[in-house]
C-alpha cells in the first residue's frame, strides 16, 4: 500500500493460528488481522506491528484453548471432586473396596516382582541372547523324564554337525558332595565344585578381576574362585598363584588334590542361574573321575550340563527341528522317538525352585486375587447405586449423555483403583520380607525394579479400574432421569441377578483355594509326621567336623552314657536324610527304587544301639545284640524296602547269608539278622529306599560322622549345652554342631511346605476379600430390606424367624459356590496328589472343613448386620416410609 | 418485544453507513471512530454473529482484493428485519428523551 515492499505479518504467528480455526474461520480472521496490521505497520513501524499481531494471535488463541479444554477439564474436575466426596462420604465402603483392591494388587505386584527378578537372571552376559543351554527328554516307563544335563559326546557332536553353534561349553560338577578347601591352617568346607571347559569363559562373560580367561584354565590343576572366596581363603593375602588343598573324607579314607589360583571372578549375581565358587578344568574332573573309579567312561556318560552359543538367537528354534536327525545319526535310529535333545535360552533358566509353571501359577493367581477384588467394586457400587440416583437424575436432567456417565462412573473406579495401587506399594513392601521367606528369595523393592515394573502396576490399576467400573457406570447410566429423581427407584430382587453371580464366583475361588490349601496340609502332615518309621524326640545329633575311627568314638559314648541325664547314646556313618555311603552298582542286585538304582544301595555303620534309639522296630528276626560289638560283626539288619534284593521271587528272611559288593572289586558276605517295616531315610517324593544297617569290625578302618544322644527328659538347650561340654571334656580337639534332630527332619522338607503356605496365605487373602465384600453387600440389602422386616414384625414375625429369613439368601450363595468348588478342587487335588509316590486321600473331612469354614464365615460377617435389622424397632424402621 | 442492546444498535447503523464496504474491519474503525473508544476487533465479532443469527444482518463473501492479500471479506447488510428492529429501537430513545428540557440536563453544582 503506502510502502513499496510488502509487508507480511510474521509467518509462524499465522502458522499457529490456523492450527486452532477452521479454514472458512481462519480465512477471515487473517485477512482482518492482516489488513490492520499493514494500516499499523504503516504507522508505527513493523516490529511494532508484528509485535501487536503475535499479541492478538495470543489472545485468539488462548480464548480458543479456554473453550476447548477448560470445559472438559473443568468437567473431569468436577467428577474427580464428586468421587472424592463419594469415597469420604461412604467410609465403610471406600474402605472396602480400597482395601480389597490394595490386597489384590499388592498381589499382583509382589508376583510381577518375582517375575522380573526371575527374568532379569543373567541378562549381564555379553552374549545373552544367543546361549542356549542343551536338554533332554528320555522316554521311561512312567512317561518323559526331562534332564538338564547330557552326556560328554553331545556338544561337541553338535558343535560339529552344525555350523549354527559358535562355541560349545560343558560344566560338570567334580564327585565329592562335602569337602574341604583349605589353604594353610585356613579351611571352608564346600559342597560344589565345578567343571568347565576353557570355552566356559568365552561364552560367559562372568567378568574377572585377576587373572584372563585365555590361561585362567591352561593347566590341568587350575582352580578360579570367586572374589568373596578367596576373601574368605585368603584374608588380605594375594590369591594369585597359590596352591590349595581340596579334600574330600570318604569313610576310610582321605582324597585329597592339590590346586593352584590362576583366576579370581567378581561375585555372581544371586539371581543368576549359575551357582560357581570354584572352577577347575575338565581334565582335572576326568583325573578324579578315573583315579576313584566312579566312572570308566567320562565323556560317555551323562552328567554334563553343556551350553552352546549360536550365531544368532532365532537359530535356536532352527536348530531343534534338526535334533531328530541329530539323534539318529549319533545315537542310532532306534533312539529316535525315545531320546530328544531340546534348546533351552538362557533367559528361560530361573534360579533355584522357580519354574515357568510356577511362574504363570503365581500370576493367574495373583490375577484371580485382584478380580475377586474388583467384584466386591461391582456389587457394593451398583448395589448402593440408589444413593446415586439423584445425582445421576440431575446430571441427565442437565444434559450428561450416557457415555459421559459412563466415562465418569468408569473415572470413579480407577480413582479407588490408583488409591489402591498407592497402598498396595506400601502393603507389598510390608509383605516382601514374608515372600522372600517362603520363596527362599532375596527380592528387594529397589528403585529400578519398581520403576521396570511401574507402568505395568499402572496399567494393572487401570484394567482393575476399567473391569469394576465397567459395570456399575453402564447399569448406573441407564438409570430413567424421571424416576431417579422422584426417588422410587428399587432395584428389583432377581435370583440369578448377576451381582449374585459374581458372589457365587467369589466364593467359589475361596472354597477352592480353602479346600486346596487343606489337601495340601493334610499330605504335608502325612508325609512328615506319620509315616516316618522312625522316632525323632529327644534326640539330638552331633555331627562331627571330620570322621573318627572306632576307638575315638567308643571312648566318647562311654563319657556321655556316664551322665545321668543321658539315656542312651550311638554313633553311625550317617542318619536319616543326610548323605550316606552306597554300595557301588551291583548287577546280582535286583534294586527297583529310583535312587539306590542311580546311586547304589545305601549302608549304614553303625553301634547296635543305633535302631533302638531311632525306636526302628524289628518286625522279622532281632535287633542287633547289645553289648559287646564283636557279637555283631557280619551281621545285617535290613529294611522291609530291601526285602527282594536277591530277586523278585527270593524274599530275604533271618538267617540268610547274602554276598555284597562293598567296595569296587572287593566283596563281603552279611548274615540278615532282622528286617524293619518301611522307615524312610532318605526324601519321600518315590517310593521306600532299601537301606542297610551293619556294624563294622574295627579291620574295616570305617570312620564315623553322627552321633545321636537320647535324653531322659524332653531335649532343651541345657541338655545340648551339657552335651557340648562332656564332649569338649572328652576330646578337646573334636569340631562339631550339636542340633534338635526333630528340627533338622523338619527342615528338609521345609521346601515342600512351601507351596501350602503360599495357598494358606492365598486362601486367607482371597476370603478375606470376599468377606470384606459379604460385609458390605448384607449391610446394604438389610438397609433395603429394613422396612419389610418392620412389617414382618408388626405382623407377628419373630426374630429368629427374620434372621433365618435375611441369611438365606447369602447361605443359598455360599451353597452353590460349594457345589461349584468342591468338583473342581477334587479335579485339581487328586492331580496333585498324583504327583506324591506316597499320599494321602483328599477326605470327607477336609471338604466338610472348607463348607464349614465358608458357611461359619459367612454367617459370621453377616450376623450383626441381620442381627441388628432383625431387632430393629418396627416404630423407628416404618416411620419413613 | 426487545429492544437492541446499545452494541447492536452502533453495529447495525455503522454497516447501514458503510453500505457496500461494510466488513469487519471498517465496522470496528466507524464505531471507534464515533464512540471515540478503541474498540478491539474482538468485541464486534461476538455481535455480529448474534445479528446474523437473529437474522437482523446479512452477509456475504466478496470477491477476493488485491489489498487483502488475495483473501474475501464477509460484506454485511442490515435485512428489513434489521431495520424494522432498529427503528423500534429508535422510537423507544425518542420516548424516553421525550419531555426531558434542556435546562434539566444542565449539569449543577451541589
Amino acid at each position: 500500500m503506502k510502502s513499496k515492499k510488502k509487508i507480511s505479518p510474521p509467518k509462524a504467528a499465522n502458522w499457529i493460528l490456523s492450527g486452532f480455526f477452521s479454514i472458512s474461520e481462519r480465512e477471515l480472521i487473517i485477512s482482518d488481522l492482516e489488513e490492520q496490521f499493514i494500516e499499523l505497520a504503516g504507522n508505527l513501524g513493523k516490529n511494532k506491528a508484528a509485535l501487536w499481531y503475535w499479541d492478538q494471535v495470543f489472545k485468539a488463541v488462548k480464548g480458543r484453548l479456554f473453550n476447548k479444554f477448560l470445559w472438559s477439564f473443568e468437567m473431569i474436575r468436577n467428577y474427580m471432586k464428586i468421587a472424592v466426596r463419594n469415597i469420604l462420604k461412604n467410609k465403610a465402603y471406600s474402605l472396602i473396596n480400597i482395601s480389597g483392591l490394595a490386597l489384590g494388587l499388592a498381589s499382583c505386584v509382589l508376583v510381577m516382582l518375582y517375575i522380573d527378578y526371575e527374568k532379569s537372571t543373567d541378562e549381564f552376559h555379553k552374549n545373552f541372547d544367543t546361549i542356549f543351554r542343551i536338554d533332554r527328554k528320555e522316554l521311561s516307563k512312567n512317561g518323559w523324564k526331562p534332564w538338564v544335563d547330557v552326556s560328554g559326546q553331545t556338544g561337541e557332536w553338535m558343535a560339529q554337525d552344525y555350523p549354527e553353534i559358535r562355541a560349545f561349553t560343558r560344566v560338570k560338577s567334580l564327585p565329592f558332595y562335602n569337602f574341604k578347601v583349605s589353604f594353610r591352617n585356613n579351611y571352608i568346607k564346600e559342597s560344589l565344585i565345578e567343571a568347565v571347559d576353557p570355552s566356559y569363559f568365552d561364552i560367559f562373560t562372568f567378568p574377572m578381576i585377576r587373572g584372563s580367561k585365555e590361561t585362567a584354565l591352561a593347566e590341568p590343576n587350575s582352580v578360579l574362585m570367586t572374589e568373596d572366596f578367596a576373601q574368605r581363603l585368603f584374608n588380605k593375602e594375594e590369591p594369585m598363584g597359590k596352591i590349595i588343598t581340596i579334600s574330600s573324607e570318604q569313610e576310610d579314607r582321605v582324597i585329597e588334590y592339590d590346586l593352584k589360583v590362576t583366576g579370581i571372578l567378581e561375585n555372581i549375581p544371586e539371581n543368576s542361574h549359575s551357582s560357581v565358587t570354584l572352577v577347575v578344568p575338565l581334565e582335572f574332573a576326568e583325573r578324579v573321575y578315573f583315579e576313584n573309579g566312579v566312572e570308566n567312561d567320562f565323556y560317555g556318560s551323562n552328567g554334563f550340563v553343556t551350553y552352546v552359543l549360536l550365531n544368532e538367537h532365532r537359530s535356536g528354534v532352527q536348530l531343534e527341528n534338526k535334533m531328530d536327525d541329530f539323534v539318529s545319526r549319533r545315537f542310532g535310529e532306534d533312539k529316535v522317538g525315545i531320546k530328544v535333545f531340546t534348546l533351552k535360552h538362557l533367559g528361560k533358566i530361573y534360579s533355584f525352585g522357580t519354574t515357568e509353571y510356577k511362574m504363570t501359577m503365581f500370576s493367574i493367581i495373583a490375577l484371580i486375587i485382584l478380580m475377586v477384588a474388583c467384584i466386591n467394586y461391582m456389587n457394593l457400587s451398583t448395589a448402593r447405586s440408589f444413593s446415586r440416583a439423584r445425582e445421576i437424575g440431575i446430571r441427565k436432567v442437565v444434559g450428561a449423555g450416557k457415555l459421559q456417565l459412563i466415562v465418569q462412573f468408569i473415572g470413579e473406579a480407577i480413582v479407588f483403583a490408583f488409591i489402591g495401587l498407592a497402598a498396595a506399594y506400601i502393603l507389598a513392601q510390608v509383605l516382601l520380607p514374608v515372600f522372600n521367606v517362603i520363596l527362599q528369595k532375596n527380592i528387594s523393592i529397589t528403585f529400578e525394579n519398581t520403576s521396570g515394573i511401574l507402568l505395568q502396576t499402572i496399567i494393572m490399576a487401570m484394567a482393575a479400574g476399567i473391569i469394576s467400573g465397567i459395570y456399575p457406570a453402564v447399569f448406573l447410566s441407564n438409570f430413567k432421569p424421571v424416576k431417579a429423581l422422584k426417588g422410587n427407584l428399587k432395584i428389583e430382587r432377581k435370583r440369578f441377578s448377576f451381582r449374585n453371580i459374581l458372589v457365587v464366583f467369589q466364593y467359589s475361588v475361596s472354597i477352592f483355594f480353602i479346600i486346596s490349601s487343606l489337601v495340601m496340609n493334610k499330605q504335608f502332615n502325612f508325609f512328615t509326621t506319620k509315616e516316618l518309621g522312625f522316632n525323632t524326640d529327644n534326640i539330638l545329633v552331633v555331627k562331627l567336623d571330620s570322621a573318627k575311627p572306632l576307638d575315638f568314638m567308643e571312648n566318647l559314648k562311654s563319657g556321655l552314657v556316664s551322665d545321668r541325664e543321658i539315656e542312651s547314646v550311638s554313633y553311625a556313618t550317617s542318619i536319616p536324610y543326610e548323605s550316606f555311603r552306597r554300595l557301588p552298582k551291583d548287577p546280582r542286585l535286583n534294586v527297583k527304587n529310583f535312587l539306590a538304582r542311580a546311586y547304589g544301595v545305601p549302608i549304614i555303620y553303625c553301634d547296635s544301639d543305633y535302631l533302638r534309639i531311632l525306636g526302628i522296630d524289628i518286625e522279622n528276626g532281632s535287633d542287633f545284640s547289645p553289648g559287646e560289638p564283636s557279637n555283631n560283626y557280619g551281621s545285617l539288619v535290613i529294611n522291609n524296602a530291601a526285602l527282594y534284593l536277591l530277586g523278585e521271587n527270593d524274599p530275604i528272611i533271618p538267617g540268610r547269608q547274602i554276598n555284597l559288593k562293598i567296595e569296587e572289586n572287593r566283596f563281603r558276605d552279611f548274615i540278615v539278622q532282622g528286617i524293619t517295616g518301611d522307615i524312610y531315610f532318605t526324601v519321600r517324593y518315590f517310593d521306600v529306599e532299601p537301606v542297610l544297617f551293619s556294624i563294622a569290625s574295627p579291620g574295616q578302618k570305617i570312620n564315623y560322622n553322627y552321633i545321636l544322644v537320647k535324653t531322659r527328659t524332653g531335649i532343651t538347650d541345657e541338655a545340648a549345652a551339657m552335651v557340648n561340654r562332656t564332649i569338649s571334656e572328652i576330646s578337646p580337639e573334636a569340631v562339631f554342631e550339636c542340633s534338635f534332630f526333630d528340627e533338622e527332619v523338619n527342615a528338609t522338607y521345609k521346601r515342600d511346605s512351601r507351596w501350602k503356605q503360599i495357598f494358606g496365605i492365598i486362601s486367607g487373602i482371597a476370603l478375606f476379600i470376599t468377606s470384606l465384600g459379604m460385609i458390605g453387600m448384607s449391610t446394604y440389602s438389610c438397609e433395603q430390606r429394613i422396612s419389610e422386616v418392620g412389617i414382618r414384625k408388626v405382623l407377628g414375625g419373630t426374630v429368629p424367624g427374620i434372621i433365618g429369613l435375611l441369611s438365606r439368601q447369602f447361605l443359598l450363595l455360599v451353597a452353590t459356590a460349594n457345589v461349584i468348588a468342591i468338583p473342581l478342587s477334587i479335579f485339581y487335588m487328586r492331580n496333585y496328589l498324583n504327583s506324591f509316590a506316597y499320599q494321602t486321600n483328599i477326605g470327607i473331612e477336609t471338604i466338610a472343613t472348607g463348607i464349614f469354614i465358608s458357611i461359619i464365615l459367612t454367617l459370621f460377617t453377616i450376623f450383626i448386620q441381620i442381627t441388628r435389622a432383625a431387632f430393629s424397632d418396627p416404630v423407628k424402621t416404618l416411620r419413613y416410609e | 418485544m426487545k429492544i437492541l442492546t446499545r452494541v447492536e444498535e452502533f453495529i447495525l447503523l455503522a454497516v447501514m453507513h458503510l453500505k457496500d464496504d461494510a466488513y469487519s474491519l471498517p465496522i470496528q474503525k466507524k464505531i471507534s471512530e464515533i464512540s471515540g473508544e478503541n474498540w478491539s476487533l474482538g468485541t464486534i465479532y461476538a455481535p455480529l454473529e448474534r445479528l446474523e443469527k437473529k437474522k437482523y444482518l446479512e452477509s456475504y463473501l466478496s470477491e477476493t482484493t488485491p489489498e487483502r492479500g488475495g483473501r474475501q471479506k464477509r460484506i454485511y447488510r442490515v435485512t428489513r428485519d434489521g431495520i424494522k428492529k432498529l427503528k423500534k429501537t429508535q422510537e423507544a430513545h425518542n420516548q424516553m428523551w421525550e419531555d426531558i428540557s434542556e435546562p434539566e440536563l444542565k449539569v449543577k453544582r451541589t
